[in-house]
């Protein structure tokens, strides 16, 4: 039988049965009861019995009348005790105040906060005049608070989303409406020197709001404000009434009460239901329901088109530059905040970086708790591969959002960037410790492991991933790829099919398709590859929705031709790909057409394409990964390694992280000119490189992959490292034995295979 | 510093009164399934209990224990909370009963058992076994100990537990200990059938 050796709890059983327990006794009773099996249970046991003595009018009857004989006995009885209960604290207080007198011992309270001058949070505010829980005009009216105070320069207000950050670090549900003691404590950690707390205690016929600004480090109440307008309508006018009343209850500088105080809505909105959908998209976006985000500020601008905000969320969501237009178009509407964040975007959407990066820096100036600030910060320089950068601003994110999980994503990949794997791992592992039953983090410690060349793991967080969701097509993408470096190839065309099956949009399936003729021509089943490219494109023809696909198979299928030696047919269609004037986004094939034209024998074709290209305004500025490798072709077939190696380098760099099939194409051939420059370490290096990395990228170009580790084989060899260039001709050898037997390189690679045999 | 590896019988085992939580939290952290399973029936059981005797009402209470159940077992693994994962668990569900409160209509936790029992008798029905019984059981123990029947209708009218220490003038160790030889009488009248 269970036991509490506690005697204090155990006494306090039926007190907490009959609701009889003092508040900070209930709780630690409560608390108690956790760990404590026998309390626990007993009250458990007598639950209904407990609640037949409070609940049953006849019982209630027999006590009241037994209670009537008691009290006049009671009274009768003398009260000794009372002088002790009285006599013992005063003279513990004497005895205290005689011990430390002499020592000159001060107790001063320990808990003062540390706030920062004029730091204010917001407390949500209460709806007392509407019980509906739908109706949200309380926390409209926060908002509204957060957002006029904050244009002030001498105050800095907490926003909402730090305020849910430190609710979610409490381990406390993210909801606007929090208990008093919840605000006090939030404040305290946000460090801040007030507190504004309030409620609309009457809406009909005029609407009131009371607050109260309590100083932080006492708790108390150093000024009330009330403010009333007489219909709803005016919530915004009523807003800018507190925020005067706030302002001077601040005791602020008499500059802040003369700087200009632009009205809520002109920086907001003039419809409370817009406001309404606008915050429910704010909220949704913050908890990334992006489609429920996408919709609520789709349904604000329906009601007021002007709200730049919604435009600039939108843009973020839709990733189109329509909306980011539209916001910069409305951008007077915005607070400064958000005036900081849309010229940020928009300088962003053109490739101004700096300018970007300049605007967000002014941002977190003015707004030190925005932490979006610094992770779009972090971003911008993790695109120009500054990633020591990127990841100081992302190490400040975590600093004000210690569970901010894609800032975790981010760092792991910006250390995967610079080779960093431990702290890259330590980062993925994070963001798993924070979302453990989401299936993001998995997929993406699978992509670390793969661009860390560790297939078997990335296997198993792939897994993982799809333990958790099933229908996560990305990770059954990946996981098909993972199975076709590893020569698993039926894995790797079931995984992929599930994957296209999934991904609704033609993007997911025609890439899926693409990486399933990868299980094809990896192996040199190329007429297969062949078979199966020209279903897709005949079937793709009849879906006109799918045709802007086409050149993508179009340029596996020249590969595949070019491979099988016909190098002319291999140019005539890719040729004939781009100059179908019908097609878009082709473009890009601009590089290996004149590659192919090149080694076809078309050289003035070659040299006339590259130069009305390079005359394009356009193309020399949004085309310069396949200008570069254009170049380093003709430099390549001129035998001007030094060229062609440095057009390659530069194409590598300024691909690397985004448009990688040329970069995997450039590192093909930059590793083929160092060798026939008779640089054969730096071959080497290049070829360790990008044989590395296991991804979709690679895997599209898996003729030249393989081939590749041929190639790293002759380089090997030049160097004397023959056990290498043994492994990598090996590999090489059976990863193509379904090649035909006088294949160039086959023979080739036989012969030197046989060669270092035999000379060991 | 790395927990005892404590094996799961130990934090079952019946005799000691200890059920350890935390270890269970610790355990389950570990991807322990076992131990996931018990800390899930021991909160579930614990959050009835105590959801059942702040709200009243059975079926808010059911779905109050079920939604901080469903917070805790989706968020235990986010962070580690500063003050400990039991105390955590204890305040998920304080803010899930808090929140009730503040979307119901009703006026707050701390209202007067008086209106408590007005405002639920609707949703209650006497056992017709039980009751009769703890009517014989109920005057047998104020003939023992009358206080108790002072305290219990000092409370129906609603005097809060420190105003009634006051009007009995008793310490509040001492309105414990009442209501606890109390208790211990009632449990051996409904047990044996007298006392």
């Amino acid at each position: 039988m269970n036991h509490c050796t506690d005697k204090r709890f155990k006494e306090m059983r039926h007190g907490y049965e009959l609701g009889l327990l003092n508040e900070k006794d209930r709780q630690e009773f409560e608390l108690h009861m956790f760990d404590c099996e026998a309390c626990f249970e007993a009250i458990a046991e007598t639950h209904n019995a407990s609640r037949h003595i409070l609940q049953s009018p006849e019982i209630r009857s027999i006590i009241n009348d037994a209670e009537q004989a008691e009290e006049a006995k009671v009274k009768e009885k003398p009260k000794p005790a009372r002088i002790w209960s009285t006599l013992i604290p005063v003279a513990a207080i004497v005895l205290l105040v005689l011990i430390l007198k002499p020592w000159k011992i001060e107790i001063h309270p320990d808990d003062t906060a540390i706030a920062s001058e004029n730091r204010l949070v917001i407390a949500c505010f209460a709806n007392l005049a509407e019980v509906d829980t739908a109706n949200r005009m309380g926390e409209a009216v926060s908002n509204l608070l957060i957002t006029d105070l904050a244009e002030s320069h001498y105050l800095q207000v907490v926003s909402s989303q730090r305020v849910y950050d430190l609710l979610r670090s409490m381990g406390l549900p993210e909801e606007c409406q929090i208990d008093p003691e919840i605000s006090t404590e939030i404040a305290q950690r946000a460090n801040a020197k007030w507190l504004l707390t309030g409620s609309i205690i009457q809406d009909e016929p005029e609407m009131v709001i009371v607050s109260q600004l309590i100083d932080v480090s006492t708790g108390n109440t150093v000024a009330t404000q009330r403010v009333s307008s007489d219909s709803i309508e005016s919530i915004f006018s009523l807003v800018d009434k507190l925020t005067i009343e706030v302002k001077q209850d601040l005791i602020l500088p008499q500059a802040a009460l003369d700087e200009p105080d632009r009205m809520v809505a002109e920086v907001t909105t003039n419809s409370p239901e817009a406001y309404a959908y606008f915050l429910d998209g704010v909220s949704n976006n913050n908890k990334l329901y992006k489609a429920d985000a996408a919709d609520a500020f789709r349904a604000a601008l329906e009601l007021d088109s002007t709200i730049a905000m919604a435009y600039y969320y939108l843009s973020e969501l839709d990733k189109s530059s329509e909306n980011i237009d539209k916001a910069v178009q409305y951008i007077d509407n915005a607070s400064q905040k958000g005036q900081h964040y849309i010229r940020s975007r928009a300088a962003g959407y053109k490739g101004e970086h700096e300018e970007a990066i300049a605007e967000l820096e002014a941002l977190i100036k003015r707004f030190p708790d925005e932490k979006q600030g610094y992770m779009l910060i972090g971003n911008y320089y993790f695109k120009q591969r500054k990633t020591e950068r990127a990841i100081e601003y992302y190490k400040k994110t975590i600093e004000i959002d210690p569970l901010s999980k894609l800032t975790y994503n981010q760092m792991a990949y910006s250390y995967n960037q610079i080779g960093d794997f431990q702290r890259s791992l330590w980062a993925i592992n994070k963001y798993i410790e924070i979302a453990p039953n989401e299936a993001n983090p998995y997929d993406s410690r699978g992509e670390i492991y793969a661009k860390m060349g560790m297939l078997d793991e990335s296997i198993d967080s792939y897994r993982t991933a799809l333990q958790i969701k099933p229908t996560f097509y990305d990770s059954w993408q990946k996981l098909g790829i993972m199975y076709l470096f590893k020569g698993e190839y039926n894995k790797a065309d079931s995984c992929l099919s599930v994957a296209k099956n999934l991904g609704s949009e033609s993007k997911i399936q025609s890439w899926s398709n693409l990486l399933i003729l990868a299980c094809y021509s990896r192996p040199y089943k190329l007429n297969q590859a062949m078979k199966m490219i020209d279903d897709i494109i005949a079937n793709q023809k009849a879906d006109k929705s799918a045709k802007s696909w086409t050149h993508y198979y179009s340029l596996y299928k020249a590969v595949i031709l070019r491979e099988q030696g016909d190098i002319n047919a291999a140019f005539e269609l890719l040729n004939a790909e781009v100059n179908d004037t019908t097609n878009k986004g082709t473009i890009f094939l601009n590089g290996y057409r004149i590659q192919f034209a090149l080694e076809s024998g078309r050289r003035q074709i070659a040299e006339e394409v590259l130069q009305k290209l390079e005359s394009d305004k356009i193309i020399q500025k949004k085309g310069k990964s396949f200008l570069g490798y254009a170049k380093g072709c003709l430099a390549f077939y001129d035998k001007n390694y030094d060229e062609a190696i440095q057009q390659f380098s530069q194409t590598m760099k300024i691909t690397a992280d985004e448009n990688r099939q040329d970069y995997f194409a450039s590192g093909i051939m930059l590793g083929q000119t160092y060798i026939l420059a008779d640089e054969y370490d730096k071959a080497i290096q290049i070829y360790n490189e990008i044989l590395r990395v296991y991804d979709a990228d690679r895997a599209l170009w898996s003729i030249w992959d393989v081939q590749a580790h041929y190639y790293l084989g002759l380089a090997y060899q030049n160097s004397n490292l023959d056990e290498m260039a043994i492994a990598q001709y090996e590999y090489f050898l059976e990863v193509w034995e379904n090649a035909p037997d006088d294949h160039e390189l086959i023979t080739d690679a036989r012969i030197r295979l046989s060669q270092l045999r035999k000379n060991p | 510093m790395p927990l005892p590896n404590v094996s799961l019988s130990t934090y079952m085992e019946k005799s000691v009164a200890k059920l350890h939580i935390e270890s269970l939290f610790q355990s389950a952290l570990k991807r322990e399934k076992s131990a996931e399973d018990e800390l899930f029936k021991a909160l579930t059981a614990r959050f009835q209990v105590i959801a059942q005797k702040r709200v009243w009402d059975g079926q808010d209470a059911q779905e109050i224990a079920q939604d901080a159940l469903m917070t805790v077992f989706s968020k235990y693994r986010e962070a580690t909370p500063p003050m400990g994962y039991t105390p955590w668990a204890y305040k998920v569900l304080s803010n899930k009963i808090l929140h009730y409160y503040r979307t119901t209509a009703r006026r707050g936790e701390k209202m007067l058992v008086t209106d408590k029992i007005e405002l639920f008798s609707a949703s209650w029905t006497p056992d017709p076994v039980l009751e009769p019984q703890l009517k014989e059981c109920i005057k047998k123990i104020i003939k023992a100990n009358p206080r108790y029947a002072r305290i219990l209708i000092n409370h129906f009218h609603g005097f809060k537990p420190n105003e009634i220490c006051n009007k009995m003038t008793i310490t509040t160790a001492n309105f414990y200990s009442i209501l606890s030889r109390a208790r211990s009488l009632l449990k051996l009248c409904l047990d044996k059938g007298d006392i």
